[in-house]
């Protein structure tokens, strides 16, 4: 899967804990490098997306995103601090959201949901 | 004159001639033809003449004395001359003259003895007839001068009565006035004088009053002006109309001597001419005033009460009439616009009034002066002296009269600015203070989700009773997220004792080079992480006296923020001394910052590119200025977009004797 944040000690958090459960995972710092990284590589079954990220954030990766058919089968889990969590997925259309701090049982929940 | 007319009209006069022989009558007849008169009728007995008579109306009968039948000529005659008042003439013998001389006739009459010729008949027809007429000329005149005489009497009796009621009505209007009418003749004697004059001067009745004269009451009265200044008896009212001046409305204070009674009396009068226009007489009417000028003199009171009262409160005070029109401002007024005093008020604040609020404070007032509901608003006024515009709340109330109807409207104007400005900036502290919570809570989870994101990892793998390959590298990175988060908790205390004013540098000898050094090792890890380099130029030791734990804090700010934004590009460090201050420029060669955002991105929570997209609270940049200037230095920042940043840090240097600690 993909995990796109611009915070190095989320995305190490994220990686470290998803790989000690056996998943695969990619990195991306931003919305712009998320879209490069899905360009040049096969198409993950999951991406979670951090909200607040720069230059790039996830509004405007959605933008870019959604405009992409090759894209409509992949699901976009948010990741979000805020409390209008819920909200903020619908807004940009992403399949689900996670609430930071992200507890691991809510994390691979939504994980095994959407990579068998 | 009439009468002697008339003597040359008797020809053609109209004669009834009564006679029984026929002869006589057919030659008198002839006679009265050939004198020119004409014969009305013939009658031979008493009773035919009277008969002919009344047919006939004859201008005269000549009629025979003795005729036959029971009415005899001498009765015919009295007959027709009372009931038909036409002259006779008697026809008569020689010898009846002594009886005709006896016969009382009511008229004259004239006779002819017969024989008689034409000049005979003549004389006597013309006497007879003019002597008729005369009479009849006589008793009209003496009916019509009666009538006259009657009339004239009448009308008289007339204008006499209409005087009595003229007189009547005037002596009631006189007595029914509220004002005093007092009429003197030119000697000054009271000649008329009414009820209400009499109540009016303090006297028991007309009678008495009418006994004195204007010399006489100079010594029971005296008059003043309004202001106080005696009037001579030469200057009364009454004195000045009877050298022939109007006076309308005049206004003097009386006093009995006697009582001490006062009043202020208006007093109008005119001269009455006489048939020569001379004045005759002085009319002069008095009004009491004392209770409207009591009732003036306590408004003045009350008005001027209000003004001192007004004009000595702190606040703008000002009225206007029902209808909005500002019709007074008080002192305060005046001197916080400048404008010139007893100026028309209303319309005036206009040019001191903010043009923003013009249109508001228009709308709200003809608002209340259309309903009578109060009048509140906040507006700014044109404060001269400072240049600048003040906070007021303008207030107005509807005073009104026993009908509910608006009178006056009271308002005032209190400077609300400072308590305005200082309610803002509560409310922009409250403001910063909730946005700062916000962002600290959002900020701490990050950190917080990592460290719980390893920790709970870890715990989830002890369960399973499979140990990490990287057990150790996890719990250093859990112990870093930790680190963080402390960074950001002691962030917030820097926030809250900056803020607050607790901020205390404690100064210690040291070289600025060495801890320049020590800062940028901790980053090595850092930059080396993000695939950047970092160069370290120090052209001086700097040392003095420093807040260890301050600087380091100020320059790993300034190398975080240069880790973070230079997109993975060299950046370089470089101390040097200028003029007595230790200089630290921090260059990177990132993404840069707009030159719009060069100013603010030392203010509190101000970054240059967007909340929070590059974590931390975005105070960094201002607690390191509040460092700076702590420290009796500046932060300065030159960027171009794109291309990078340049941070310099200049800080005095304050010289100690004492040796460097090793940093």
């Amino acid at each position: 899967m993909l995990v796109v944040d611009d915070d190095p000690d989320i995305r190490e958090a994220l990686r470290d804990t998803l790989e000690q459960e056996g998943y695969c995972v990619a990195e991306a710092t931003d919305g712009s490098a998320a879209l490069s990284y899905l360009r040049s590589s096969p198409p993950p079954p999951l991406i979670l997306l951090d909200w607040n990220m720069a230059p790039m954030n996830a509004a405007a990766f959605m933008e870019e995103f959604s405009r992409e058919p090759a894209y409509a089968q992949i699901p976009v889990v948010l990741l979000t601090a805020d409390v209008k969590a819920d909200e903020r997925a619908k807004a940009i259309r992403c399949a689900g959201y996670l609430t930071k701090p992200v507890t691991l049982d809510a994390l691979f929940e939504t994980v095994a949901r959407y990579c068998r | 004159m009439a009468a002697r007319l008339d003597l040359l009209q008797v020809a053609g006069a109209r004669i009834l001639v009564v006679e029984d022989e026929s002869a006589i009558a057919g030659d008198t007849e002839r006679s009265l033809k050939a004198l020119g008169y004409r014969v009305s009728g013939r009658a031979g007995t008493g009773a035919g003449a009277i008969d002919q008579a009344v047919a006939t109306s004859p201008d005269a009968v000549l009629i025979d004395l003795r005729l036959p039948g029971p009415l005899d000529g001498l009765g015919a005659a009295k007959e027709i001359q009372q009931r038909l008042r036409i002259p006779v003439v008697f026809l008569t013998a020689s010898a009846d003259e002594p009886t005709l001389r006896q016969v009382e006739l009511p008229s004259p009459f004239g006779y002819v003895v017969k024989p008689f010729d034409d000049r005979d008949l003549q004389v006597a027809l013309v006497i007879a007839l003019c002597r008729h007429r005369a009479q009849v000329e006589i008793e009209r005149q003496v009916k019509e001068r009666t009538r006259e005489v009657a009339a004239a009497e009448e009308r008289s009796r007339q204008a006499a009565a209409r005087a009595d009621r003229l007189r009547a009505q005037m002596a009631a209007v006189f007595e029914a006035m509220s004002e005093g009418v007092f009429v003197f003749d030119l000697q000054g004697n009271a000649v008329l004088v009414n009820e209400a004059h009499v109540r009016l001067a303090g006297f028991s009745s007309a009678a008495e009053m009418m006994k004195g004269s204007l010399a006489s009451y100079a010594e029971l009265y005296e008059l003043t002006t309004l202001d106080g200044t005696p009037v001579s008896v030469e200057q009364w009212p009454a004195a000045r109309v009877l050298r022939g001046e109007t006076l309308s409305g005049l206004e003097l204070v009386g006093r009995r001597k006697d009582s001490d009674q006062r009043w202020v009396f208006a007093f109008s009068g005119s001269p009455v001419p006489d048939d020569d226009g001379q004045p005759a007489l002085a009319v002069v009417i008095t009004r009491d005033v004392s209770h409207a000028k009591r009732g003036e003199a306590r408004l003045l009171e009350s008005e001027r009460r209000f003004r001192f009262l007004a004009d000595h409160l702190p606040q703008i005070v000002w009225t206007a009439n029902p209808d909005g029109y500002l019709d007074y401002y008080n002192e305060r007024w005046y001197e916080f616009t400048g404008l010139p005093r007893g100026e028309r008020c209303d319309g005036n604040w206009k040019p001191i009034l903010h043009p923003e609020d013009q249109e508001r404070c228009d709308a709200a007032w003809y608002h209340s002066v259309a309903t009578a509901e109060p009048y509140q608003i906040e507006y700014r006024f044109n404060d001269r002296k400072a240049g600048s515009y003040r906070w007021f709340l303008g207030r107005a109330l509807p005073l009104r009269d026993e009908a509910g109807r608006v009178v006056k409207w009271f308002g005032s104007c209190t400077d609300i600015h400072d308590q305005k400005e200082t309610e803002e900036k509560l409310a922009a502290a409250l403001h910063i203070r909730e946005d700062f919570v916000a962002i600290a809570a959002h900020e701490l989870k990050t950190p917080l989700s990592a460290l719980l994101m390893h920790v709970q990892s870890l715990q989830r793998a002890r369960r399973a009773a499979a140990v990490p390959v990287n057990l150790d590298e996890r719990l250093d990175k859990a112990a870093r997220a930790g680190r963080r988060l402390d960074k950001l908790l002691a962030q917030m205390l820097d926030v809250s004792r900056i803020t607050s004013g607790r901020l205390r540098l404690e100064l210690e000898p040291l070289e600025l080079r060495g801890l320049v050094e020590e800062v940028t090792r901790h980053f090595a890890e850092q930059v080396q992480r993000v695939g950047s380099s970092l160069h370290v130029t120090a052209r001086t030791r700097a040392f003095g006296l420093w807040d260890r734990l301050r600087m380091e804090q100020a320059f790993t700010n300034l190398l975080a923020n240069a880790v973070k934004y230079g997109e993975g590009k060299p950046i370089d460090v470089e101390l040097r001394e200028e003029e007595g201050h230790a200089v630290v420029l921090v260059t990177d060669r990132g993404i840069g910052i707009d030159p719009s955002q060069q100013k603010v991105i030392f203010e509190r929570f101000e970054r240059a590119v967007g909340t929070r997209e590059f974590g931390g609270f975005g105070l960094g940049l201002w607690i390191t200025r509040q460092l700076a200037e702590a420290s009796g230095g500046r932060i300065e920042v030159e960027s171009t977009l794109g291309q990078g940043s340049t941070f310099t840090l200049r800080l005095p240097i304050q010289p100690t004797e004492e040796p460097p600690a090793h940093p």
